[in-house]
């Protein structure tokens, strides 16, 4: 069984249950579309665990629509959804998103699988064999290239920019470090997903954990109580 | 009324001094990353 993915499944939905309680309470639709982000990334690596067990084309599916298409594109829309006063604008973008995570849905579950499906190994990474499988038409290829620069360029640029917000106004040091892990974060599968589509080695399954974790822990800085977040970073300062 | 405690921080904590050096890393591997996923596009990689 693939732990690595499965200690990243945990993470997830955790970080997903917490970000979904906060949008309970406070209403923003920036953690609504984070929420559905992290519910993504947990299906992704729940997918993972699942192939590593025994192969299902549902799940290869799954796993690609989730973890190749979906997540990076809804985690990048909460942050719109954060930066973008106009709200208008940001729902409008987020009309588009959905119509096109339609259309990803249907291109995913309609492309045939190959003859290779029938070799696929469970002890080797669905990332460094999917290709051999998966039938996957131009649309669908382009499509997820523009959803991962949207999502990577959202989610990513987004925290910089924030995180860079709160320093340059010298408020906040937790939001501004919170900021900087989350793009960290953000950052590892997306760096690996680029690296697996370069063909070079694959280290989808631990960039996953650390980028979930990496978040988690960012999101977690950036909402705590100013000064629950200020006795946490003194007591990183003072062990240091 | 109480006030609320500022949020202002000195940006000489050596937290806060790592911040934009970290800032220019992160923004370095996201073009980098970016550029890699805009080449597969193309096929260039």
């Amino acid at each position: 069984m693939n732990l690595i993915s499965l200690l990243s499944t945990l993470i997830s939905f955790a970080f997903t249950a917490v970000v979904f309680q906060r949008y309970l309470v406070r209403k923003g639709p920036h953690l609504l579309m984070w929420s559905i982000g992290l519910l993504l990334y947990g299906l992704g690596t729940l997918s993972e665990v699942l192939l590593s067990l025994s192969f299902n084309p549902f799940v290869l599916k799954l796993w690609y629509l989730t973890g190749a298409m979906l997540t990076a594109a809804w985690l990048g829309m909460g942050t719109i959804h954060l930066l973008v006063r106009r709200g208008r604008v940001a729902w409008g973008i987020t009309a588009v998103l959905g119509l096109i995570s339609l259309a990803s849905l249907a291109l995913v579950f309609a492309a045939p699988l190959t003859a290779s499906a029938g070799g696929y190994q469970t002890p080797l990474a669905v990332s460094a064999q999917y290709k051999d499988i998966l039938v996957r038409s131009g649309a669908m290829t382009a499509l997820t290239i523009i959803l991962n620069i949207f999502g990577t360029l959202g989610l990513v640029g987004g925290a910089i920019y924030s995180a860079y917000l709160f320093w340059r106004k010298q408020v906040m040091l937790n939001r501004v470090l919170g900021n900087v892990l989350i793009a960290a974060g953000a950052l590892m599968p997306a760096m690996a997903g680029s690296f697996v589509k370069a063909g070079l080695a694959d280290i989808l399954y631990i960039s996953e954990l650390i980028g979930a974790i990496l978040m988690f822990l960012g999101f977690l800085l950036s909402t705590q109580k100013q000064k629950a977040a200020e006795q946490v970073l003194q007591r990183v300062e003072t062990a240091r | 009324m109480t006030r609320r405690p500022s949020t202002r921080f000195d940006q000489n904590r050596w937290t806060a001094r790592l911040v934009p050096a970290l800032l220019i890393l992160l923004l370095l591997a996201l073009v980098a990353t970016l550029l890699i996923i805009a080449l597969s596009m193309v096929n260039v990689i």
